[in-house]
């Protein structure tokens, strides 16, 4: 069934790994591998993400491949399934495959050795590797961003966020392998979700600029606080797969960005109401 | 790729010139009978703290016949029995250089650039030139722990991170950009933020009570001028997010805005 994994990419060069990490919990770092992941592939990049939220895995949930499961990193790391058999194929979106975490085991068993190999090996047929990192700054999240080109720092406007994504920001900038081995340094790209322009005018929340202005790093966009967010995790599809949702064209718009192409800043500012409503007084 | 990677792998040693601070000895009379004892008491006292130090002997005050007196077997056996280890001499006379090589250390040429230090050397020289008036044997300064001539300046250009700590442990810190919260920034000297300073900042950690902090926007955790510190809490607030400059006065912190450009965003 899937025999034809490795052999559709040309001679190019090899595929980018890209982080998608945050510091902190909770923040979306799922739900935006997930969605980036399925823009990149939606955009014909042959992609694969992986979750290494080892113990708690929660990647093949928002895909919704939870009962396709059979190997797991940790299984391909450790010799006992091989990469063919633990990548799972998307349904809906041919290039995009998911190598899911082991459920079951310690963090403390994901070897940098054995991530570097599989990486090497699947930078041999695909385009785009999306690191689903765990949060916090344990062993996990240092070996998610280990071998990463890329990284998107995915933060909540909110002050203990923002801190947690400075933190992951040094920790980019020393604890990975182009810092290691003194290449030119991770590339990241920030990353603002849950982003309510109704409340930062307010001055509930934190705008983009001042998150921009602490993070100092180049931006990517911001994903909009929305319902449908939610109703995709909870059905299983990336929620670049849904259709007339807010938060899926803002991470299109994202991926296009990444890509390199031009796109206007939406969602950052609040939605101008209508003459009837105003006149009204409805929201 | 370097163009020296034979098959043989990386080569076995590497001969480098550096710059390095050392102990020196400055030595300004050589009569034995006051020369030894004060040593001994002097250095005996401060065993732990030079712990095998390396140690440079300077005879640039001494004349020529002192220098002839001076037994450089028995002065550098006294230092390593006082836990230091000379490694040579500077200022030696050149008829002595022989004595000086068979004492097992080496040769130094007298310093020439540093000046100020001379000059500083000097200055404390004549206090104990008239020792029938001091008899106090701390008023002689055989032993001076030299400075280097400039203070190193560290500059950072990245914004310094939560969790992380940029340390200058000689001279000033300057970073040209911001000091995030959870951040620390340390200094024997100054140190001046370029950008927004939201992380703690301590300036002479080793005692300056004369280094500053300045800021382009001043919102710390905490600030600290020679162990002297206020927590973000005990800021006035009218100083907050301004440009200010903090700095020790009379044994407290004292924060003033500084600049005279008015911004018109």
């Amino acid at each position: 069934m899937i025999a034809d994994i490795f052999n559709n990419k040309e001679e190019q060069e090899l595929a980018k790994v890209v982080v998608v990490t945050s510091g902190k919990g909770g923040v979306g770092k799922t739900t935006t591998s997930a969605a980036f992941a399925a823009g990149l592939a939606i955009r014909g990049y042959k992609t694969v993400v992986i979750d290494f939220d080892v113990g708690l895995r929660n990647l093949d949930l928002i895909m919704g491949c939870e009962r396709r499961v059979v190997y797991d990193l940790l299984n391909v790391i450790h010799g006992e399934g091989s990469l063919n058999q633990a990548l799972i194929k998307d349904k809906r979106v041919g290039n995009l495959f998911i190598l899911p975490a082991s459920q079951t085991r310690d963090k403390d068993a994901l070897s940098m050795e054995g991530v570097g190999e599989v990486i090497a090996a699947l930078q041999q047929s695909f385009d785009y590797i999306v690191c689903d990192s765990p949060a916090g700054i344990e062993k996990g999240a240092m070996t998610a961003m280990y071998f990463a080109d890329e990284a998107l720092v995915v933060t909540n406007p909110e002050i203990s966020s923002v801190r947690d994504s400075d933190r992951i920001i040094g920790m980019l900038a020393s604890k990975t392998r182009r810092a290691e081995q003194n290449l030119s340094p991770v590339k990241e790209h920030l990353v603002i979700t849950r982003y309510d322009p109704i409340r930062v005018n307010k001055g509930d929340m934190l705008s983009a600029d001042d998150v921009h202005e602490i993070l100092a790093i180049p931006f990517l966009g911001v994903v909009p606080e929305s319902k449908s967010v939610l109703a995709a995790s909870n059905s299983g599809i990336p929620v670049t797969l849904t259709d007339d949702s807010d938060a899926g064209e803002a991470y299109f718009d994202m991926v296009d960005r990444f890509l390199g192409q031009d796109r206007p800043f939406r969602f950052m500012d609040v939605p101008k109401r209508s003459f009837l409503s105003r006149l009204f007084g409805t929201q | 790729m370097k163009p020296i990677n034979l098959s043989a792998g990386t080569a076995p040693f590497e001969l480098k010139g550096s710059v390095l601070t050392i102990i020196v000895l400055h030595i300004k009379e050589t009569d034995a009978n006051r020369l030894y004892p004060q040593l001994e008491k002097k250095i005996g006292q401060a065993r732990s703290f030079f712990n095998n130090a390396p140690v440079l002997i300077d005879l640039s005050v001494v004349d020529k016949e002192s220098q002839t007196a001076l037994d450089f077997v028995f002065l550098v056996t006294t230092l390593r029995r006082l836990g230091l280890v000379p490694v040579g001499v500077r200022g030696v006379d050149q008829d002595q250089t022989e004595r000086v090589l068979q004492a097992g250390i080496g040769l130094l040429p007298a310093i020439k650039t540093e000046k100020t230090v001379e000059a500083y050397a000097d200055k404390h020289s004549a206090e104990p030139a008239s020792p029938e008036e001091k008899k106090s044997p701390e008023s002689s300064d055989t032993v001076t722990c030299q400075a280097p001539s400039v203070a190193l300046t560290k500059v950072i250009t990245q914004p310094v991170r939560s969790g992380q700590q940029v340390f200058a442990p000689q001279g000033d810190l300057v970073v040209l950009s911001s000091v995030n919260a959870g951040a620390e920034v340390l200094a024997a000297g100054n140190i001046h933020v370029y950008g927004a300073l939201r992380g703690r900042a301590m300036a002479g950690i080793n005692g300056d009570a004369a280094a500053r902090i300045f800021s382009l926007q001043c919102n710390p955790e905490l600030v600290a001028v020679a162990g002297e510190y206020m927590v973000n809490e005990l800021l006035d607030t009218a100083l907050i997010n301004q440009s200010v400059m903090i700095s020790l006065e009379d044994g407290s912190l004292k924060l003033e805005v500084i600049g005279s450009f008015t911004s018109f965003a």
